[in-house]
């Protein structure tokens, strides 16, 4: 009986424990420091390269997407509402294609992207996937890393509008 | 007594744990990769070559992606009808779920065949065209 008693109590602290840690982790600004992320230079649709570190005091996503994908296609007019929103002071998409360049170009007129499209073609797209964290080789894949080099996303799969705003690290008040 | 009560610590404590650490930046359902999604095979009954795909819940292959080849030849394959399906960006196409039989011609009997595929997840998430080598007939 007595053990029981040990044993409830250990599993109240335990439990009491576990969700203080959660709590801690969901706050983005509580993620533990990140190994050094890769970087990269890549030309958009226009020809001029872009990197990451172009954006410095915003959050950046890197959504890696392409046009043979339709869940991907789904999210982007979420992700130009976004930029729309957020992106004078706090927010820069990029959103990097895995695809023919052609075919990136043309749909990125007519669905008007606001953001910049780099275009990757080949199999280096879905390793610089990989070197981000990606475990499945699947698209989309959003990665989102705060001005302080923190990664607070990291999705394979479709993500909502709404998770990625949740995420977005901005001044109180907003 | 001791080492029973400490096991069940450990559980515990693992326990919570373990919950607390799927919070954070990670955040996805879980996918299979393409070859557990999408397992695809070939035999040979006498003279005719098939090819099949195992499906799995959730998961499907386009029909406008399957693609054949011998030795980097097109072959014309003989695809079975699919469940139809209406992709903004594709527009009316098939998709294929559960198991996918391919018969091909009569001379993708011997040599290097090539399938290529490419399908997505219910829950939102496309794989890139893959492809597979298999030599005929399969040793």
């Amino acid at each position: 009986m007595k053990t029981w008693i040990v044993l409830l109590v250990i599993a109240v602290i335990a439990a009491a424990g576990g969700f203080a840690l959660q709590q801690s982790m969901q706050a983005p600004d509580a993620l533990p420091a990140q190994a050094a992320l890769p970087s990269f230079s890549i030309a958009d649709l226009g020809g001029e390269p872009v990197t990451p570190d172009d954006f410095p005091g915003k959050t950046v996503l890197i959504n890696f997407w392409a046009t043979w994908c339709p869940p991907c296609r789904d999210e982007i007019p979420e992700l130009i509402a976004l930029q729309d929103k957020y992106g004078e002071d706090h927010l820069q998409i990029l959103g990097i294609a895995l695809d023919d360049r052609a075919r990136v170009a043309e749909y990125a007129a007519r669905i008007g992207m606001n953001y910049p499209v780099l275009v990757v073609e080949g199999a280096d797209g879905f390793d610089l996937m990989d070197a981000y964290g990606a475990r499945i080789g699947g698209l989309p894949f959003n990665v989102m890393i705060h001005p302080d080099g923190r990664v607070a996303l990291r999705h394979e799969g479709a993500v909502t509008g709404d998770e990625i705003e949740s995420r977005l690290k901005l001044p109180t008040g907003m | 007594m001791g080492s029973r009560l400490f096991i069940s610590i450990a559980l515990i404590s693992f326990s919570a744990l373990s919950a607390a650490n799927d919070f954070g930046a990670d955040s996805q359902a879980a996918f299979l990769s393409a070859d557990q999604a999408f397992v695809a095979d070939v035999w040979m009954d006498g003279e005719q070559a098939t090819v099949a795909w195992q499906i799995a819940p959730g998961y499907y292959l386009y029909g406008h992606a399957l693609a054949f080849e011998l030795d980097g030849a097109t072959l014309q394959a003989s695809i079975p009808a699919g469940e139809p399906y209406r992709d903004e960006h594709f527009g009316d196409v098939s998709i294929y779920r559960d198991q996918l039989f391919v018969a091909l011609p009569p001379e993708a009997a011997r040599g290097t065949l090539t399938v290529h595929y490419q399908g997505c997840a219910d829950a939102g998430l496309c794989y890139p065209p893959t492809q597979r080598s298999f030599t005929l007939p399969p040793p």
